[in-house]
């Protein structure tokens, strides 16, 4: 009996109430599903290029043809990097906002930090011809994505003033003040694209749509940077925001050097979000669907909701990728619209559920 | 030792602490008494850096403005009096936030969190989720979650210390009892305990060392004995109070004298 009794005890028995094993499994599974799905990506389109017949020349060292390099290197490869990128920002900012402001309704394209950083993008674009070339020329293309930093960082930052007195940020201040700098955001914006010119408009239509369409290696190069370094600095959050659940004071205590934290979240916020909303537009819904359904299932702790909403996010910006890429081929959707088919009813079941933060 | 020099603080503008001192050695339990608005828990809320205030609190001999947060957390915990808690964290979740600085890196670190709700008499209770907990319940995991947090009463030759605001308000009076011995058991330990009270009753039996608090200003400090009088609390609480002992153990207890109060 006392030689079998490590079959049903080992050394690291279950402890109720810790989901840490299961989060691990899960960050695990969703890595796999991420690889899965690129992989996917990379092998469709409407070129009808298919990746077996790549890989398969790749390894027998024959040479690909133009049109597959293109296909798979300049075209599919960049997107597939910027589809990652993208999902992976927007769950992140999403679940790191919801964090800060301890409240799961949060969410950068909610409380008009997408629209700030739209707005940031904007500019950029409609008057971005009107900075001295010599600032031009060092901005160069980081200027869309750096205003749309700008953008989402200046909006992050008045939306959490307004909506927090002595430590305590009113749930209800906060939507209600997102709403607001959202319409002035979007009025500003509307100001700018009746001003801008046809190329511009183009630019701007195109951008605001909401695709990953327009991925290039240029616009990668301009944008990762950024997200890069948000998801990089995202994880040193994770014990901070646990901590704010408990209040700031609690946080403290704890050791959290709380204000400090709290900037760095709000540059992380504006930082993914706004980098990317400059390169694929306004994607609604994956910030506040992702998150929310990796704590259902795996529990609120930020340790793993962080890198979950990473990979969650990227991977399922990709697959939405995919449907707007298939759906109507060789048009395309955008993937605004296919995550906000998909998310919408999502966030209403989310809303139903927590009527009562809602009601607050 | 703690020591809390000339504090001036106000709320809202208004002044609520009018140059307080409060000196508690570790190895003692000592305790903050005073009626509503006396200042006790804003006295206490400046000690642990919660309130902006002028003066000085040293911890064991350092200002506790000079050190970081993180060094801080090593020396001290705090129990808050509201406990407040956003999204569903399981008790054992929250728990384990106590487990910060050094004990984090013990190798039995994994036990300690269910450690600490046994202590608190929360064995069990750890794959519950916080929010659907009792008031009381809740107020009980917090206090493991902060006995996690300086889980050696003294580390190095170096005591440590526990505040806690009004930890007994939301329970029974079993659970009263637990959680002051738990209190004092630490103290014996070589720990500090500062701890805010409503109860007097349970204040003489628990308190090495007793802070009476009125208006904004230190009323007595000293022993059980020494502070808890007739004159003293009957001057504090603003009605008659009278302070008998038990024949025979040494017990103090404070009853009220309803006769005298019309």
């Amino acid at each position: 009996m006392v030689a079998l009794s490590f079959l049903s005890r080992g050394p690291d028995a279950a402890v109720a109430g810790d989901r840490a094993p299961r989060a691990r499994a899960t960050l695990a599974a969703l890595s796999v599903f991420v690889a899965g799905v690129s992989l996917l990506s990379l092998g469709v389109g409407a070129a009808g290029v298919s990746l077996s017949d790549v890989a398969w020349k790749l390894a027998s060292g024959e040479a690909l043809s133009l049109r597959e390099r293109v296909v798979i290197f300049d075209i599919r490869l960049p997107r597939l990097l910027t589809g990652l990128l993208v999902g992976a920002s927007l769950a992140v900012s999403g679940a790191v906002m919801q964090g800060l402001f301890r409240n799961p309704l949060a969410d950068p394209g909610i409380v008009g930090v997408g629209a700030g950083a739209g707005l940031g993008a904007v500019l950029a674009i409609v008057l971005g011809g009107m900075l001295p070339a010599a600032l031009l020329g060092v901005a160069g293309m980081h200027l869309v994505p750096l205003a749309a930093f700008l953008g989402g960082w200046v909006t992050t930052l008045v939306l959490y003033r307004v909506s927090t007195r002595r430590g305590r940020t009113s749930v209800a201040t906060m939507l209600l003040a997102g709403i607001a700098l959202g319409a002035l955001a979007g009025a500003l914006t509307g100001i700018l694209v009746y001003i801008a010119d046809d190329q511009q408009l183009r630019d701007l239509t195109f951008w605001g749509l909401g695709s990953l369409a327009g991925a290039s290696w240029a616009k990668l190069a301009a944008a990762a940077p950024i997200m890069g370094l948000a998801l990089v600095g995202a994880p040193v959050l994770a014990r901070a925001l646990n901590g704010l659940a408990l209040g700031e004071g609690a946080a403290a205590h704890m050791g959290i050097p709380v204000q400090r934290m709290k900037n760095m979240a709000i540059l992380t916020v504006a930082a993914a979000t706004g980098a990317a909303v400059a390169v694929s537009g306004g994607i609604g819904f994956i910030g506040i669907v992702v998150p929310h359904l990796l704590r259902l299932a795996i529990g609120p702790d930020h340790r793993f909701v962080l890198p979950a909403a990473a990979l969650l996010g990227a991977g399922l910006l990709l697959l939405a990728d995919m449907i707007a890429r298939l759906v109507i081929a060789p048009a395309e959707l955008p993937i605004g619209i296919v995550t906000a088919v998909l998310g919408g009813p999502v966030f209403l079941w989310i809303l139903l559920r927590r009527r009562g933060i809602v009601d607050m | 030792m703690l020591e809390a020099l000339n504090i001036d603080a106000a709320l809202g503008g208004k002044p609520v602490l009018q140059n307080a001192s409060l000196r508690a050695q570790a190895g003692q339990l000592t305790v903050i008494v005073g009626p509503n608005g006396s200042g006790k828990t804003t006295l206490l809320r400046a000690i642990t850096g919660d309130l902006a205030h002028s003066g000085t609190v040293r911890l064991n001999a350092q200002d506790t403005r000079k050190l970081p947060a993180w060094a801080l957390a090593e020396l001290r915990a705090v129990l808050p009096q509201a406990s407040q808690l956003a999204f569903p964290f399981t008790v054992h979740e929250v728990v384990r936030f106590g487990l910060v600085g050094a004990t984090a890196l013990r190798a039995d670190a994994a036990q300690l969190p269910g450690r600490a709700l046994e202590r608190v008499g929360l064995a069990g209770y750890g794959g519950r989720y916080f929010q659907e907990l009792s008031g009381g319940e809740q107020a009980r995991a917090q206090l493991a979650r902060v006995l996690l947090q300086v889980w050696q009463p003294v580390v190095d030759g170096v005591p440590r210390w526990l505040f806690l605001d009004e930890p007994v308000a939301a329970l029974d009076i079993g659970h009263q009892l637990q959680v002051m011995a738990l209190a004092r058991e630490f103290a014996r330990a070589g720990g500090g305990v500062v701890a805010v009270m409503h109860d007097l009753n349970l204040t003489a039996m628990f308190a090495d060392q007793i802070t009476l608090m009125l208006d904004g200003q230190v009323l007595a400090q000293g022993s059980v004995h020494d502070v808890l009088t007739d004159a003293h609390l009957s001057r504090a609480y603003g009605c008659a109070l009278r302070v008998s002992a038990l024949p025979r153990a040494q017990q103090v207890f404070i009853l009220p004298q309803a006769t005298e109060i019309a």
